[in-house]
């Protein structure tokens, strides 16, 4: 099992579109798939879930406090991706997880060992953008972030926040990887967006995952409740997070893949 | 001298031992004065050229150098021994016209034998020279100023080379870009000021290209000069391939990199073999260059090279007294004791000339200049070369004398069947125990030694094309080489419909005649008058319906085919992406593009409107470049885009992205299979039978307009509405 987390430092940046996206690549290239939505808006499942009506059903918070069982929570999403949806939750059932997770810091590593999954699994985590005791939670079972960003500067002037978050969580771990970046709907037909993704390139180095093209096939796709990867196959967004997935992959198999003992 | 080959001790058993290695080269030799001269009867000869030739065949099976050296060998000795037998056998004549005849024969084949000879020298052991990789820290990088001389090529022509010269990978302070102008043209002073280049003009034209540049060397300071000229675009890694080995070698005064063109020349335009047939210029720079630059021999070809200041000022800058400047300005550096490289990497491309008159007109330079080389400062004699660098100047300078001996070729056999004129004083089937080893060896060594550079045969036609042209100049010049006019090579011309062109095909046509009676004449021998010697009339038709082949090919390259674009269109293959104007994207790739336009092969169909405005990106590295641009046609899965006019920054872009890449033109070049012989003749053959039909259709329209003198309306030509 390996995880990754999909990170942002702000909202709105597209982070939910990335994830889905690479879970869909990564499913694509071979490897089961178990996409993970610690995020409350729960909006992974309209980018995932192979059948929408199944929308209302049960989802991590019902299955964490023992409402339904963890399989009864998951759901088929696109391409042979299993999806765990956050779930429907009030206000109030909301910080009581939240609580409760606060509580126990090790929670996350818990239940997905306690899941038992293949060893050739990939786990991906959508979290909410800024901190938060979710983000914790992820932070620490993470072993490759993929932190996202847009071409402009409110993104690169909030890298720090998470990039402190990272060092504290991630880094000391053994068995953690890297962070990576990828910077979502460049326009390299406006000059601003090339200037800040030049600058970004130079700053980031081999830290850059890639890029990916501003394409309104994403969106279409998404209000057509399908892929991109199905809508618009010769896409330039999809041949992007094709690029990014491989370039993920490289990055984990470059290290000994490990697992055993991230959940302490 | 820091040329590799020479760097590397020799540790075999006679590189240890002097004396041993004396008596075996003294062994070798006299084994082969005495292969050389022994009379032989006719049976002997026979059996001895079997054996030799089988044992060249053995030795052909086997790759490697050593193989190679080896053919040389059994090839020169056999020729030797042709020769030897044709100087001391067959001169006896018993009446003027035969010995006017058979001299003039002698003469040429003396003059093959020579070239065959040099020629081995030369390119025996290709250097391949590889490129040495700059120093780490950029600021040891030497400033570089890179001279674009031009006279009267239109815009369009140089921008592309000025961008892309922009765009070439050193530090921006350390090199300068020059458009010389000698046209003075107030359009180019504008461009330059717009692009950021100098401009940069004289006031007279003395000396053309070299006069230009030596004027610009007097107002310039940096310490390496890149030469290109106006229509060879450089790759952005030009210069740090080429550069490496100045650090390395201080004495070294010159690198040279290929002349590569990305369109037809007009042989390969005329006759169709574009892409198919190694062209005209391949040999020189894919073997030839390589082979001096073992000798330390490589010379300068005016364009695609750079030059170290002060050893260029040390010569004087570049040579005025001849119209191959750049020959004699390696020449002359050579003369001082420095070095010269040949890198065979090519890392610039330009347009090929467009017509045959043009490429005659060239060629007609260079044997000019060549001949004025020999006659001024000949490479033989003066201080200052080994002997080595002598034979390789000297077989460059011979080269271009080709003229008369393949003229001679062309009708040697015309004396026997027109006067029954015997040139060879020898029975028919001594000459073929001695001269078709001594033709044989020579085409299966040099088509080992040639092969990815050269077809078999293709010399002859592109000989046979130029013979008569060069032929006159290149004597003119060896009796005075002052006489005679300089002319530029135009390039970028429209040929706008298919013609024939009776001037420069006039010479072939004169030939092909000759061979025409000839064979009549052969014809005529072989039923009533000649029946003792059936053998050499048969001998004398074989030599002319070869010659026949030659000039039927001769005459196709005449047959001008149109050439309806001004942008040439280059296949490549990368990645692209289109964008439309409602936000969708597509990747795709591109199948070929010019200035104004790009192909692109899409992965599945779609549906655009005409004249559909859309963006298309291209990559260099990471970076992705937009340009815009609008649908010229949609057909299946391939739609062809015309840019939209481009900003400068854009159209550096553009050159980044296509002609600039490093590795755009190494992949096409020198790669061509080796032939087998006879797909090589049937080749031919078949160009010179179109070559025919070609020219008899030619005249017999000709003839029915002379009996029908009403003028028609042309037609117009079919298909010119292609896209650009």
């Amino acid at each position: 099992m390996q995880v990754v987390s999909v990170i942002a430092a702000k909202g709105g940046v597209g982070k939910t579109t990335v994830t889905a996206n690479l879970c869909i690549a990564l499913a694509a290239s071979g490897r089961p798939v178990l996409a993970i939505d610690l995020d409350p808006q729960n909006a992974l499942r309209f980018h995932l879930a192979a059948d929408p009506r199944q929308a209302h059903a049960h989802g991590l918070a019902d299955a964490e406090r023992g409402a339904c069982g963890w399989t009864e929570a998951m759901q088929r999403g696109h391409q042979g991706v299993v999806l765990l949806p956050f779930g429907q939750v009030d206000d109030e059932a909301q910080i009581d997880l939240e609580g409760r997770l606060a509580a126990q810091p090790h929670w996350l590593g818990e239940t997905l060992a306690s899941f038992r999954l293949p060893e050739d699994t990939l786990v991906v985590l959508d979290t909410p953008p800024g901190p938060s005791v979710y983000l914790q939670q992820a932070l620490r079972v993470s072993q490759l972030n993929v932190v996202t960003l847009l071409p402009d500067a409110g993104s690169f002037a909030t890298l720090p926040i998470v990039e402190r978050m990272v060092d504290k969580y991630c880094s000391p771990r053994p068995d953690f990887v890297a962070s990576t970046y990828v910077i979502n709907q460049a326009d390299a037909s406006r000059r601003l967006s090339r200037d800040v993704l030049q600058t970004l390139r130079e700053e980031l180095g081999p830290r850059l995952l890639g890029v990916v093209q501003q394409d309104q096939a994403v969106s279409e796709a998404l209000a057509s409740a399908t892929t991109v990867r199905h809508y618009a196959p010769h896409s330039q967004a999809v041949a992007d997070f094709a690029h990014c997935t491989a370039r993920l992959l490289e990055r984990f198999a470059a290290v000994p893949a490990a697992g055993a003992h991230l959940y302490r | 001298m820091t040329s590799p080959a020479e760097t590397h001790a020799d540790d075999t058993l006679l590189g240890r031992h002097p004396l041993l290695r004396a008596a075996a080269w003294l062994v070798t030799g006299l084994l082969m004065v005495a292969l050389i001269i022994t009379p032989l009867s006719l049976q002997q000869q026979l059996t001895l050229s079997v054996a030799i030739f089988i044992a060249a065949l053995v030795i052909n099976r086997f790759a490697g150098r050593f193989g190679s050296l080896a053919m040389i060998f059994l090839s020169v000795v056999v020729s030797s021994r042709y020769m030897y037998w044709r100087l001391t056998e067959t001169m006896v004549m018993d009446n003027p016209l035969d010995l006017v005849l058979g001299f003039g024969l002698l003469v040429a084949e003396v003059y093959a034998f020579v070239v065959l000879l040099l020629g081995y020298v030369q390119t025996a052991w290709p250097l391949e020279r590889k490129p040495v990789a700059m120093p780490d820290d950029v600021d040891q990088w030497p400033t570089v100023d890179l001279f674009i001389p031009t006279y009267n090529e239109s815009l369009s022509v140089v921008r592309a080379t000025v961008l892309a010269a922009q765009s070439i990978d050193w530090p921006r302070d350390k090199l300068k870009i020059f458009v010389l102008d000698d046209g003075r043209r107030e359009e180019f002073r504008v461009f330059c000021e717009a692009v950021g280049v100098t401009h940069v003009t004289r006031d007279n034209n003395r000396h053309a290209k070299a006069g230009n540049i030596n004027a610009a060397l007097k107002n310039t300071t940096g310490e390496f000069i890149a030469i290109f000229d106006c229509d060879h675009i450089p790759t952005r890694s030009f210069l740090q391939v080429a550069m490496g080995w100045f650090g390395k070698d201080p004495k070294l005064g010159m690198v040279q990199t290929p002349h590569y063109f990305f369109s037809a020349d007009p042989f390969e335009k005329n006759l169709g073999t574009f892409g198919t047939v190694p062209n005209e210029g391949e040999l020189f720079y894919g073997l030839i260059q390589d082979g001096n630059d073992l000798w330390n021999a490589t010379f300068f070809c005016g364009s695609c090279a750079v030059l170290r200041r002060t050893i260029c000022e040390e010569v004087g800058g570049i040579a005025v007294e001849t119209v191959t400047e750049d020959a004699h300005t390696a020449l002359k550096m050579h003369r001082l004791g420095y070095n010269t490289a040949y890198l065979a990497l090519p890392q610039a491309a330009g347009l090929a000339t467009e017509s045959l008159s043009g490429h005659v007109g060239q060629r007609i330079r260079w044997a000019r200049g060549m001949a004025q080389i020999f006659r001024i400062d000949n490479p033989l004699f003066g201080r200052g070369l080994k002997w080595a660098q002598r034979l390789c100047y000297v077989n460059a300078m011979l080269h271009f004398l080709y003229g008369l001996p393949r003229l001679i070729y062309l009708t040697a056999p015309l004396a026997y069947l027109f006067f029954g004129a015997s040139v060879i004083h020898a029975s028919a089937s001594m000459i073929f125990a001695y001269a078709l080893p001594h033709i044989f060896h020579a085409n299966l060594t040099n088509s080992r030694i040639q092969g990815r550079f050269r077809y078999l045969f293709w010399n002859e036609v592109y000989e046979a094309v130029l013979a008569w042209y060069i032929f006159r100049p290149t004597l003119v010049a060896l009796i005075n080489p002052k006489l005679g006019s300089f002319n530029v090579t135009a390039k970028g011309g429209l040929i706008e419909k298919e013609y024939f062109d009776t001037t420069i095909a006039k010479a072939s046509l004169f030939l092909l005649a000759l061979n025409f009676l000839g064979v009549a004449a052969g014809l005529w021998r072989l039923s009533w008058v000649d029946s003792d010697n059936i053998a050499t009339v048969w001998l004398n038709l074989a030599w002319t319906f070869y010659n026949l082949v030659i000039l039927g090919a001769c005459v196709a390259a005449a047959n001008e085919t149109r050439q309806l674009r001004n942008a040439h269109r280059i296949a490549l293959q990368i990645p692209a992406t289109l964008y439309f104007a409602d936000g969708h994207s597509m990747r795709c790739e591109t199948y070929d593009f010019s200035t104004g336009g790009l192909g692109l092969d899409l992965p599945t169909e779609v549906k655009t409107e005409a004249e559909a405005a859309v963006t298309v990106a291209l990559f260099r590295g990471d970076n992705e470049f937009r340009f815009p641009a609008h649908v010229r046609f949609n057909r299946g899965k391939r739609l062809g885009l015309q840019f939209d006019p481009l900003s400068f920054d854009q159209e550096r872009a553009l050159v980044q992205c296509t002609t600039a890449r490093a590795d755009i033109w190494a992949a096409r070049w020198g790669n061509h299979p080796r032939a087998a012989v006879h797909r090589v003749l049937g080749h031919i053959a078949r160009i010179s039978a179109i070559g025919f039909k070609d020219m008899f259709a030619h005249y017999y329209r000709a003839g029915l307009q002379k009996l029908r003198p009403a003028p028609r309306q042309p037609q117009p030509a079919a298909g010119a509405k292609e896209p650009t």
